[in-house]
């Protein structure tokens, strides 16, 4: 899950070196949050928040195959 | 180049993309390079005569440290590319697949041009028990497309019409989509009825708008909210009867559906 974040994460910013994601799991639900420099936000979250939910339905995807739930928090 | 100054030329559409693909290929921040324009560029006329600007980067010997060798810290996304878009693109999807936990193949051609629009980069992936990867009403595989167009044209900063598909679901899906429209418009034109399909995402109402775009006994409206959005079939005749053509069908006719 981490790494798949980190992996689209550093392909959209000009900034890799900053990104950061941290991994939680409360019983089922695994939260991830998700670090950038700040000037590279809107490229992580996109115009109406559209990169951000797309990360969100592929998180999904590979939640269901693990049985857990995913959320990811940006910031 | 320990100590020494290095210089690089860059293009782009504008001065700021020039320079902007010039720090990225560099690896270095803007204020670890002096920016000298060459040439501010021209649009020309009507794409005549149409220059690109030219800047060349000068990176500071003070900042030579800083430099980040390309590919560092971004282990495993492949690096920048150059004219080999297509490779970039399959290598960044098969990265992502990769760590969503698919084995799968991705190969990547330049499709039909369609529509009026580009040709696209097909990104197709091909495995087993894919179906996960399309979702309902082919929202993962929208997710997919829209993150792999991010990255892809942000770094190579032109527009590109990129189609991910998964073992050509788009493509058959864009097949029966359009023998559905020219039965369904057959049908209107027969019995003057018009036609309510059932709800479809924005590309695929688009597929059957298009479809019957010229023909001559019927026309498409798109009815409703998303995602319950819904693509109708009228028929022409009820636009000579009438004034204005009704938005929604009348009552008894609402309850038609394609299934």
């Amino acid at each position: 899950m981490k790494e798949l974040v980190e992996y689209i994460a550093k392909a959209l910013v000009t900034d890799p070196s900053q990104v950061r994601v941290e991994e939680e799991e409360k019983g089922d639900t695994i939260i991830l949050r998700l670090y950038v420099a700040p000037e590279d936000m809107g490229r992580v979250i996109g115009r109406g928040g559209r990169v951000a939910n797309a990360m969100r339905t592929l998180l999904r995807v590979a939640g269901i195959r693990q049985g857990k739930r995913v959320t990811l928090e940006i910031g | 180049m320990n100590g020494q100054e290095t210089r690089h030329e860059f293009e782009g559409a504008t001065v700021e993309e020039a320079i902007e693909r010039g720090l990225r290929e560099l690896g270095v921040r803007k204020e670890d390079v002096e920016v000298e324009i060459l040439d501010r560029g021209s649009r020309g006329l009507w794409g005549i005569g149409a220059r690109p600007a030219r800047v060349r980067l000068t990176v500071r010997t003070s900042a030579s440290s800083t430099v980040l060798p390309p590919g560092d810290d971004t282990v495993g996304i492949p690096s920048a590319p150059g004219d080999q878009v297509e490779q970039f693109a399959a290598e960044m999807l098969q990265g992502i697949l990769q760590r969503l936990g698919f084995e799968a193949r991705v190969e990547a051609y330049w499709g039909d041009a369609s529509g009026g629009e580009k040709r696209p980069l097909v990104l197709n992936i091909e495995g087993r028990d894919l179906g996960l990867l399309i979702g309902r009403q082919a929202e993962t595989l929208g997710a997919l497309q829209y993150l792999i167009r991010a990255i892809v044209n942000q770094r190579v900063h032109r527009w590109l019409n990129i189609v991910v598909d998964v073992e050509h679901y788009r493509q058959r899906r864009e097949e029966s989509l359009r023998r559905l429209a020219v039965r369904m418009a057959e049908q209107v034109a027969r019995t003057g009825r018009p036609v309510v399909l059932e709800a479809m995402p924005p590309a695929e109402r688009r597929i059957i708008h298009l479809a019957l775009r010229d023909h001559p006994k019927v026309y498409t409206v798109s009815v409703g909210e998303e995602p319950r959005r819904k693509v109708t079939i009228r028929p022409k005749s009820e636009l000579e009867n009438q004034e204005q053509a009704p938005v929604r069908p009348r009552r008894s006719r609402r309850r038609r559906r394609f299934r």
